[in-house]
């Protein structure tokens, strides 16, 4: 795997990752729907946990073990940092690119994985 | 002793920063030299004992720097550092 | 503001408290220095093309580099030959011989180095043509400059050399003490993660800070630790003077233990020493790596060694955490392996491939431009982590100072305040100063190197008269302002004194030039909106400081 392709992969499940584990949050779920609601917040944790995971598979193909780690560590700090930026300035926008970012980035793997 | 913990406050924070840094690097360096006592003539376990020393002396100015008495904290990184010292040079001589 | 006095302080109070107080005071008083360690330090991931961008005359040489690259050159074993040929005739008698004789792909320069008779690490160029010594360069490059180097030389030794070693090193224990007093004080680490609340003031500052600190905090703890270690033997030296001896004698018995399974003594039968190539060829098979250099420890003698040490341009390299390069040491006489060193690995054991991958983790070389990014980013997040503290401290104790430095409470804020405008914006100005006196110094006047260090000085120690002068804000704004202006105006002139502009190099692919450029006018929009933001009111320094005791007395009454 390119390891442009690797380190874009990786960035958009981590940023995806970070975003359902903020939206767990009653704090940041109210930031996006306005309203009283109670945030799935166990099936988000789990999805973002999973994303967060998922983002180590492109790091480890692209860069190998040893570097693929320190990439995956690398990219969910960006994706982090990402997620804060977009959260507190524009929610919606956010929820929208993890909802982008996070199948499309899966598709993408799963794509990669399967194609010779 | 009750007067001597209120006076002289600026004496007593140089004091506690005192035995962070010098307490803490005596002690870090012990196991330095410990390390390196317990295995004669190897370079490896010398390298080994100053990677793990810094971390011994993050620890040591963490406790230096919570609720315990000065007394306590200089006699806690130093008696630990003599003892490691002490060890380190009586181990060959008992033959280790 | 006694009662404030016995409650928060040096081992006062809770654990969370004290640390509390531990992590404000330790943070504050390194952050300074910390700040411009980091800032330099996250430059330097950029060194190459931060030289590149400040020797514009050497562009043409790197093209023409190039080009001859592609035309026929002598072969590896000529130019192994070509070199034993001149150590022989002009070297005969020195201890070991040093030959680098082509790039990863086989062109490029022939170099060879020994020691002279001062015991000075000495070298010479060889003709690839006809292994004939060039001249020693006769005319100095075009544009002296330490370029990128400068950010790193500043950043592990402040251009202090040992003295400037120690006091980045006490100073990076420091920001570990910090990290760790940090977390134990953060009580909704988890909590806030994502928080972020703006136009809030000391709320704000406070949640800037936790973001940049908690979201990179991995690499923080990593970047500090690795960047101790690196020099750990000379900060903690008394291991090895205990079971090696002191000085310089000591260190090597030191070095000896870990790495060589022992230098020969020279036998003092003469043996003439075989054809180079075939243990050259041998060693690259061995090592899966093109060779680099091969060194020859007595030559001449039947107890020589050639050792063959490798390129780390194979593929594997950029998967690799440890960064040396591979080896293999033959004897001259039999022709057997000695020593196999394979690449990233290390002549001593678990301890020695630690030192390796620590320092390999700090610098960087491997993952290519992706990695280098992600530590560019962690590293501007690590500089605000420490920005943010900074200023917090200011804006939080500004409206009511708690006399921790008695009457002289206000007198330290100030000074305080200004060490923050100085240190901060005060740094960037000398860091763009430093490109600023790259184009502005005449390319050929003699040390120009030492001018633009000493602008770059210079302009920072303007920068904290200034700061002391002029008061808070003003001093913000206005360093800000020259911050953004020759942030803004670099591209323009680097236009007017070398003729190179960011279109043209973007036409000609130059991403290096283009880069830095791109990043400098990223800087300078940043500073501008910092500045105007600043203009509006809302800023981070206020009206002079009360004591906290005449408030409360207001409030009573």
């Amino acid at each position: 795997m390119s390891e442009w392709l690797a380190g874009l992969l990786s960035l958009a499940l981590a940023f995806a990752g970070m975003a359902a584990l903020a939206f767990a949050m009653e704090r940041h779920y109210e930031q996006l729907t306005g309203g009283r609601n109670r945030p799935p917040a166990r099936a988000l944790r789990c999805l973002g946990a999973a994303l967060l995971l998922a983002a180590l598979l492109p790091c480890v193909w692209g860069w190998g073990a040893t570097v693929g780690c320190v990439a995956w560590l690398g990219f969910v700090s960006a994706g982090a940092i990402g997620c804060v930026a977009g959260i507190n300035a524009a929610p919606r926008w956010a929820a929208r690119a993890a909802w982008a970012f996070g199948p499309g980035a899966l598709l993408a793997l799963a794509w990669v994985c399967i194609a010779p | 002793m009750n007067h001597l913990s209120t006076a002289y406050p600026g004496l007593r924070l140089l004091s506690r920063v005192g035995a962070a840094v010098l307490g803490g690097y005596l002690l870090a360096s012990a196991l330095g030299v410990f390390s390196g006592a317990l295995f004669p003539g190897d370079a490896e376990a010398v390298l080994a004992g100053v990677q793990l020393g810094f971390a011994v002396h993050v620890a040591a100015v963490i406790w230096a720097f919570s609720p315990v008495a000065l007394g306590r904290v200089w006699a806690g990184l130093l008696l630990p550092a003599a003892a490691l010292a002490a060890l380190a040079v009586l181990l060959p001589r008992w033959g280790a | 503001m006694a009662k404030a006095q016995a409650t928060s302080g040096a081992g006062q109070g809770g654990f969370r408290q004290a640390q509390a107080w531990l992590h404000t005071w330790c943070g504050l008083w390194f952050s300074w220095l910390l700040f411009a360690v980091f800032l330099t330090g996250t430059l330097a991931v950029f060194e190459e093309p931060i030289t590149h961008w400040m020797t514009p005359e050497h562009h043409a040489e790197e093209e023409a580099a190039l080009a001859a690259s592609t035309r026929p050159t002598a072969s590896l074993g000529q130019r192994l030959d070509w070199g034993v040929a001149y150590m022989q005739k002009h070297h005969a008698g020195a201890g070991m011989w040093e030959l680098w004789p082509a790039d990863a792909k086989g062109a490029g320069e022939l170099r060879v180095f020994w020691f002279d008779s001062q015991r000075q690490y000495v070298s010479a160029e060889l003709d690839t043509a006809s292994g004939a010594p060039l001249p020693a360069a006769s005319q100095p490059p075009a544009r002296l400059t330490l370029g990128g180097q400068h950010f790193v030389d500043f950043h592990y030794e402040l251009h202090a050399g040992k003295v400037g070693l120690w006091i980045v090193g006490i100073a990076a224990l420091a920001m570990l003490v910090a990290l760790v007093s940090g977390v134990i004080t953060h009580r909704r680490i988890f909590k806030d993660f994502f928080t972020f609340r703006p136009r809030k003031g000391q709320r704000s500052w406070l949640d800037a800070h936790n973001a940049v600190a908690v979201l990179t905090l991995p690499f923080q703890f990593m970047i500090a630790y690795t960047g101790i270690v690196i020099s750990g033997l000379t900060f903690m030296p008394v291991g090895v003077v205990t079971q090696f001896g002191a000085g310089m004698p000591g260190a090597w018995a030191f070095q000896a233990a870990l790495n060589e399974p022992g230098k020969p003594r020279p036998s003092g039968r003469p043996m003439a020493l075989p054809a180079l190539e075939s243990f050259a060829l041998r060693g690259q098979q061995l090592m899966g790596q093109p060779v680099r250099a091969v060194v020859i420890d007595h030559p001449g003698d039947a107890a020589a060694r050639i050792g063959v040490y490798g390129w780390n341009e194979d593929a594997g390299a950029q998967r690799r955490l440890s960064a040396t390069s591979g080896l293999a040491m033959f004897s001259a006489a039999t022709g057997e392996v000695l020593q196999l060193r394979l690449p990233g690995g290390v002549d001593g054991g678990k301890a020695s491939l630690t030192q390796s991958v620590m320092a390999g983790l700090h610098m960087v070389a491997f993952g290519g431009l992706a990695l280098k990014w992600l530590y560019f980013l962690c590293g501007l997040a690590g500089s605000a982590m420490m920005a943010t503290g900074a200023i917090l401290f200011i804006v939080k104790r500004r409206p009511r100072h708690l006399g921790e430095f008695g009457g002289a409470t206000a007198r330290v804020y100030r000074l305080i305040e200004a060490a923050n405008v100085a240190a901060i914006a005060g740094l960037g100005v000398a860091c763009i100063g430093f490109l600023w006196a790259n184009r502005l110094v005449p390319p050929g006047l003699a040390q120009r190197d030492d001018w633009e260090l000493a602008m770059f000085f210079g302009v920072w120690a303007l920068a904290l008269v200034h700061a002391l002068a002029r008061p808070a804000a003003a001093a913000w704004k206005e360093q800000l302002g020259l911050l953004a202006a020759l942030c803004l105006l670099l591209p323009l002139l680097n236009a007017l004194t070398v003729g190179d502009h960011l279109g043209a190099q973007l036409l000609r692919g130059d991403w290096e030039s283009a880069g830095v450029e791109l990043f400098v006018l990223a800087t300078g929009l940043a500073a501008g909106w910092s500045r105007r933001w600043m203009a509006r009111g809302k800023s981070i320094a206020g009206s002079a400081p009360r004591p906290a005791a005449s408030l409360e007395s207001e409030v009573q009454a």
